[in-house]
């Protein structure tokens, strides 16, 4: 480990948990403080409005309770188990129409979804709380991975500003040492997403009980959520390993050109006018340099990120395009860097 | 046996020569004075040394084999500006030392750095004065078990008192085989501690070798003189003299060579109260870089 790269990431991991933290009582004081405990009965009002509707309500013996609702002229029944901070289960049964949503799982953070059909009538089962893939805390652990990845990515550039004389007199060499400082950043960005996926959960805790569970995706998952932030680091760290100082600049504009990228690629495709598709052509290898273009294709919904699917068609090719993305700009980064003068 | 070795350096950056073919041979256990006015090249010798900058040209050895990272377990530098971290506390920078050299013992960096008043390991480099900051930087490097020290202007900043401490840490590190290589403008610095210099100027070594040589064969012959007007023509031609200084009635003759002969010589002028005075260290200086600098009243140039 790389003593000056540890001391940066131990302060900014100290100032990331207590952002984390800080959210968690946050949450805490609002949820103590006014009822904002999750009911999902509500959301079925209408039905139990309409005519021809009969809603009951009932204690089971394990003290959850249920509320059923049932509208024989619809053919639509709803059966709610609320039970409180366990969670909250849906069973709906509906007439198929041609609206009909196919048959199929969906599962988000929390939430599970699933659709079968006998040919009559639809069913669907839609469980809240309880468990929930890990793999889906690691998106939120992206954004602070991000957010740590481009503080600690001027780490080579920090050292060419006055540092050199300490750095290069160490008795290694300076690829040795290079190696070292990026390890100890990229355990830091580690560290940063693991103790937001803790915050994170204890944040739901605070509402709604959660039990991670763990799938064949779920270490795919965090391998992308993982590599994305170190990409990105990667990227930002090749971009400034010759500079003194102006990094904060280049670091700045990183993140609006990393955006603008893949915003005018998509702008761009299928636009008839020749300096379009010139432009077009052209950014179609160069975005592939940028690690959030790789990152565009896994922005979640319930019915995209069924993980099976997801992992297949997705996650392996980003995996691999961050993989390399990452090596060849750690390459490029520590090339420049070995060559710098006191 | 030779601790530091340096063949035919040489600096370019572009059209402009900073090092320009230096060569020295620097034995071991030695204190070695590098002496030069601003923009010499010594920082930049320094940095060649060791590999710090690249080289245009040359070599170095230590211990007989280039230096490579290996070495710098053995090699301490403190350069010429402060290259500790601003946010880091002392404290961390003898941790970081610590982690970085086997030979660093932090029980002994405590005790320089309490010796050289630096008190507050927990202070942020950023707290410190400039001359704290050298204090920490020469104490982290003495905190080490080495057998070369290059110090670049190591005294810069620090008070009298801290002065003569790192003098002091000079000389007995050098008692105990380790081979100092220090540059100073502080020229009786340089004279109380080393046993050679070099003098550079503009990139070359224009004079060195063994300080207590250099002095033994040079003498400044002083005396007054009868009249402001008094021709000094007849020491033009004498290859004793290398130069001759007059300030009104008062002439000084830089002597190399039998001095009292040109005492008499000059008494027998008409010059009164002649001496024949030591040459310091800062006459050889300025005269091996800045001969005109060397007095406001230049007479004649032999």
């Amino acid at each position: 480990m790389d003593y000056i790269a540890a001391l940066r990431g131990r302060k900014a991991l100290v100032v990331t948990v207590i952002v984390l933290a800080a959210i968690v009582v946050v949450n805490a004081i609002f949820h103590f403080s006014m009822d904002s405990t999750f009911h999902i009965a509500p959301s079925f009002a209408d039905l139990s409005r309409m005519k021809g509707s009969v809603t009951t309500h009932e204690v089971l013996p394990n003290g959850a309770k249920e509320t059923i609702i049932a509208n024989k002229a619809l053919g639509r029944r709803v059966v709610i188990v609320d039970r409180g901070y366990r969670g909250t289960t849906v069973h709906e049964t509906s007439p198929i129409t041609k609206k009909s949503q196919k048959a199929g799982t969906a599962s988000g953070p929390l939430f599970t979804d699933r659709k079968t059909t006998d040919g009559k009538s639809y069913k669907e089962t839609m469980r809240f709380g309880g468990a929930s893939d890990i793999g889906f805390f690691w998106y939120a652990a992206l954004v602070v991975g991000l957010i740590l990845a481009t503080v600690l990515s001027g780490t080579f550039s920090s050292e060419n500003d006055g540092h050199l004389e300490m750095s290069f007199m160490r008795p290694q060499s300076r690829e040795h040492l290079a190696i070292r400082a990026i390890a100890t950043d990229i355990l830091t960005i580690f560290l940063a997403e693991l103790a937001t996926v803790i915050f994170a959960l204890a944040t739901v805790a605070v509402y709604i009980e959660v039990r991670p569970t763990f799938s064949g995706s779920t270490l795919a998952t965090i391998l992308l959520n993982l590599l994305a932030p170190i990409a990105w680091y990667a990227m930002l760290l090749a971009a400034t390993a010759s500079l003194r100082g102006g990094r904060g600049l280049v670091i700045g504009l990183a993140w609006p050109l990393a955006f603008i990228g893949p915003a005018a690629l998509s702008g761009t495709a299928g636009n008839v006018l020749p300096i379009w598709r010139a432009v077009h052509a052209f950014l179609v290898p160069l975005v592939r340099l940028d690690p959030l273009w790789f990152m565009q294709h896994f922005s979640i919904t319930p019915k995209t990120v069924t993980f099976g699917v997801t992992l297949g068609n997705v996650v392996q090719p980003a995996l691999a395009g961050l993989s390399m993305l990452a090596l060849l700009y750690f390459v490029i980064a520590v090339l420049q860097w070995r060559r710098m003068e006191a | 046996m030779t601790a530091l070795s340096i063949a035919g350096l040489r600096k370019n950056y572009g059209g402009v020569t900073a090092v320009d073919g230096i060569d020295l041979d620097i034995p071991q256990g030695c204190v070695f004075g590098l002496l030069g006015p601003n923009g010499a090249g010594k920082s930049t010798t320094f940095k060649c040394v060791l590999g710090l900058i690249r080289a245009s040209a040359g070599r170095v050895l230590f211990a007989g084999a280039p230096i490579s990272p290996v070495a710098f377990e053995r090699i301490a530098y403190v350069p010429e500006c402060s290259v500790l971290y601003d946010w880091m506390s002392v404290r961390e920078h003898i941790g970081y030392m610590q982690s970085s050299f086997s030979g660093f013992d932090p029980k002994r960096a405590r005790e320089l750095l309490a010796q050289l008043g630096v008190g507050d390991e927990n202070k942020r480099v950023r707290a410190l004065s400039k001359g704290m900051r050298t204090a920490t930087a020469v104490a982290l490097a003495f905190a080490r078990r080495v057998d070369l020290l290059l110090l670049d202007e190591p005294t810069s900043g620090l008070d009298p008192v801290n002065q003569r401490t790192v003098l002091n840490l000079i000389i007995n590190e050098a008692a105990q085989g380790t081979t100092v290589v220090f540059s100073s403008h502080q020229i009786g610095q340089v004279e109380r501690a080393a046993e050679r210099i070099a003098v550079m100027q503009r990139g070359r070594i224009v004079l060195d070798g063994v300080v207590d040589d250099l002095k033994a064969g040079r003498k400044i012959v002083e005396g007054i003189l009868p009249s402001d007007d008094f021709s000094l023509n007849g020491f033009s031609s004498d290859a004793r003299i290398g130069r001759l200084e007059r300030n009104g009635r008062i002439v000084r003759a830089f002597v190399t060579d039998r001095p009292d002969e040109v005492a008499a010589q000059m008494s027998a002028l008409g010059a009164q109260g002649l001496r024949v005075v030591d040459l310091s260290l800062e006459d050889i200086f300025l005269d091996a870089v800045a001969p005109q600098a060397a007095t406001a009243s230049v007479v004649e140039e032999v």
